[in-house]
């Protein structure tokens, strides 16, 4: 979801984004997209990870991040067509917009007490980096569109109400197993080998 | 109906400065010490403790204030079992020093709102004979995704080893106080005893458990715990900063939060978790979030080596640091919060929490 989103064709595809990123991370479960009848969007996530287990609640993690910058990179790369190169912080911050940001940024900080907002934030710099590239590829940027084109039209359709586009609807679930993205994008900036254990006496 | 007295509502901080000699030799000091003594005692009593582990050394390193954090923690731990029934597998845990203060975006500083430390397992409960909801069973408000380990922090703490660029302060919220108030504004009558105001609470509880398919929080907060039935005041910002951000199904599926999130009652807070928070409050005591810092707040201005602790169930407690803060977390835990004794202990917060806010005056 984007406060400062530039309408509803910007708003589509930045959601059709984190749709199909979302889809393609081995550590998340996707629903739906929603698009709200107080004109909010936002795609449903889970994860089934045991956060018990380090391996796994870091994956989980690095999966949510990409999802969640996944919305503003697909507005810079396939809506505006922009292949992105040197980005800073702001630039990210900027397409993401603050929610989003922030909600990649909250997953970050939830692998250790506090790392330093300098390494999140180049982390979340580094993720959007790597999910931008993924999104450029043509095919999985015709993707990106046609699930826009769906979602927007679907709002068109009913300007009012809810309205969804699920990944498991037959034709939409058909469009997403034809991506080619990778299954996990890693953290290098925020990890510490020591996720779970403490002293204790 | 609100209290005018601030008598009693606001958390009492002591600061103990630990002896030198005790820290060259916490082993052979022993417990016999009256600051140890009247530092348990204090924590005990429901108020908060910092205790200033310098000693006479000019700059010691954070891993030899790590130490002696451990050392004079560990220490009140073994009084507080000793003295004042805490329970005897309560531990201290102590976590690794942090790198830096997550803040919002850009951000050079940031206020965490009231919270309660690993709140998703650690907040305030009534005694297991007064809960009509099944929520002593296991005292765990969400459990799929948490910071580090899911144990029960009873006192909440941390070592100040980097104050960065200046000096931090923590605050203090009696929270059986501000159940008190809210009951009172809730029924136009204070409560008759501390096991009304434990209803009160555990319904209020059942409640942000019934939502939480709604507003996604995996922590209560003050609006909940205050009873507010409107999901966006069960909204916990990211952080929780009061600069922050909420998540995007929280503004796509609670109505009115976005409004509560652009505006607040008082005009005078600034980030949309500031802003939410001043609709809590407002619901719940009647207060806007500054009128509330200003009846109930106590502040800790913390220094380098100063170890904070205080009641992690019967307090919350926020902060505003430094963007290059550095602590190390430190807790007094039980794994499982239920038994004898943990009820016993519960029941002293309770009755004692009780008296201080002036019992059924």
């Amino acid at each position: 979801m984007k406060r400062e989103h530039d309408g509803p064709v910007a708003l589509s595809v930045h959601e059709a984004g984190h749709l199909v990123i979302a889809h393609s991370q081995e550590a998340l479960t996707v629903g739906e997209s929603i698009w709200s009848d107080q004109g909010f969007t936002y795609t449903n996530v889970g994860s089934e990870a045991d956060w018990t287990k380090p391996a796994e609640k870091v994956r989980s993690i690095a999966a949510q991040v990409a999802v969640a910058v996944a919305g503003g990179a697909a507005e810079l790369v396939v809506h505006r067509g922009v292949l992105p190169e040197e980005l800073t912080v702001e630039d990210v911050l900027a397409e993401t917009g603050s929610i989003d940001f922030q909600l990649a940024q909250e997953w970050l900080a939830l692998q250790r007490h506090d790392p330093s907002q300098d390494a999140i934030e180049a982390e979340v710099l580094d993720v959007f980096h790597l999910v931008a590239a993924a999104l450029a590829d043509r095919g999985t940027s015709a993707l990106v569109s046609e699930l826009a084109d769906r979602l927007l039209a679907r709002r068109r359709r009913e300007e009012n109400g809810t309205v969804r586009l699920g990944s498991t609807e037959p034709e939409v679930a058909a469009l997403l197993a034809g991506a080619r993205l990778p299954a996990e994008y890693p953290l290098t900036r925020t990890t510490t080998a020591n996720l779970i254990s403490v002293t204790t006496h | 109906m609100t209290t005018e007295t601030t008598e009693g509502v606001r958390v009492e901080v002591l600061k103990t400065w630990v002896p030198a000699s005790w820290l060259a030799d916490p082993d052979g000091g022993g417990l016999d010490h009256s600051w140890l003594g009247d530092a348990a005692a204090h924590l005990a009593g429901g108020g908060s403790v910092t205790f200033a582990l310098r000693g006479d050394d000019a700059e010691p390193t954070s891993t030899e204030l790590i130490v002696r954090a451990k050392a004079a923690l560990a220490a009140v731990t073994t009084l507080l079992k000793e003295r004042h029934a805490l329970p005897a597998d309560a531990y201290v845990e102590v976590d690794e020093e942090s790198y830096g203060t997550p803040t919002a975006p850009e951000g050079r500083s940031r206020f965490l709102l009231p919270h309660q430390d690993g709140a998703h397992s650690s907040f305030l409960t009534p005694r297991a004979v007064n809960d009509r909801h099944g929520i002593t069973e296991t005292r765990v408000y969400s459990n799929t995704v948490f910071f580090k380990r899911p144990s029960h922090k009873m006192y909440q703490g941390f070592l100040i080893t980097r104050p960065g660029k200046f000096p931090g302060e923590t605050y203090y919220y009696d929270l059986i106080a501000m159940l008190h108030d809210a009951y009172a504004r809730r029924t136009g009558h204070p409560p008759r005893d501390a096991v009304e105001l434990e209803l009160f609470l555990g319904d209020n509880i059942a409640r942000s458990l019934e939502l939480a398919d709604v507003h996604r929080s995996r922590y209560l907060t003050v609006g909940s715990l205050l009873g507010s039935e409107h999901p966006a005041h069960h909204v916990l910002p990211s952080g929780p900063r009061a600069e922050s951000e909420l998540w995007p199904e929280q503004y796509a599926s609670i109505p009115d939060i976005w409004r509560q999130v652009e505006a607040c009652p008082c005009g005078l807070c600034e980030g949309p978790g500031a802003r939410l928070m001043c609709h809590g409050v407002t619901a719940t005591l009647g207060l806007s979030w500054p009128q509330t810092r200003a009846r109930y707040e106590a502040a800790v201005t913390g220094e380098r080596g100063d170890l904070l602790i205080g009641n992690n169930l019967t307090q919350k407690h926020a902060a505003f640091s430094a963007r290059d803060r550095q602590i190390c977390p430190v807790c007094v835990v039980v794994d499982t919060p239920v038994g004898p004794e943990y009820e016993a202990w519960l029941d002293q917060q309770w009755t004692q929490g009780f008296d201080r806010v002036g019992g059924a005056r």
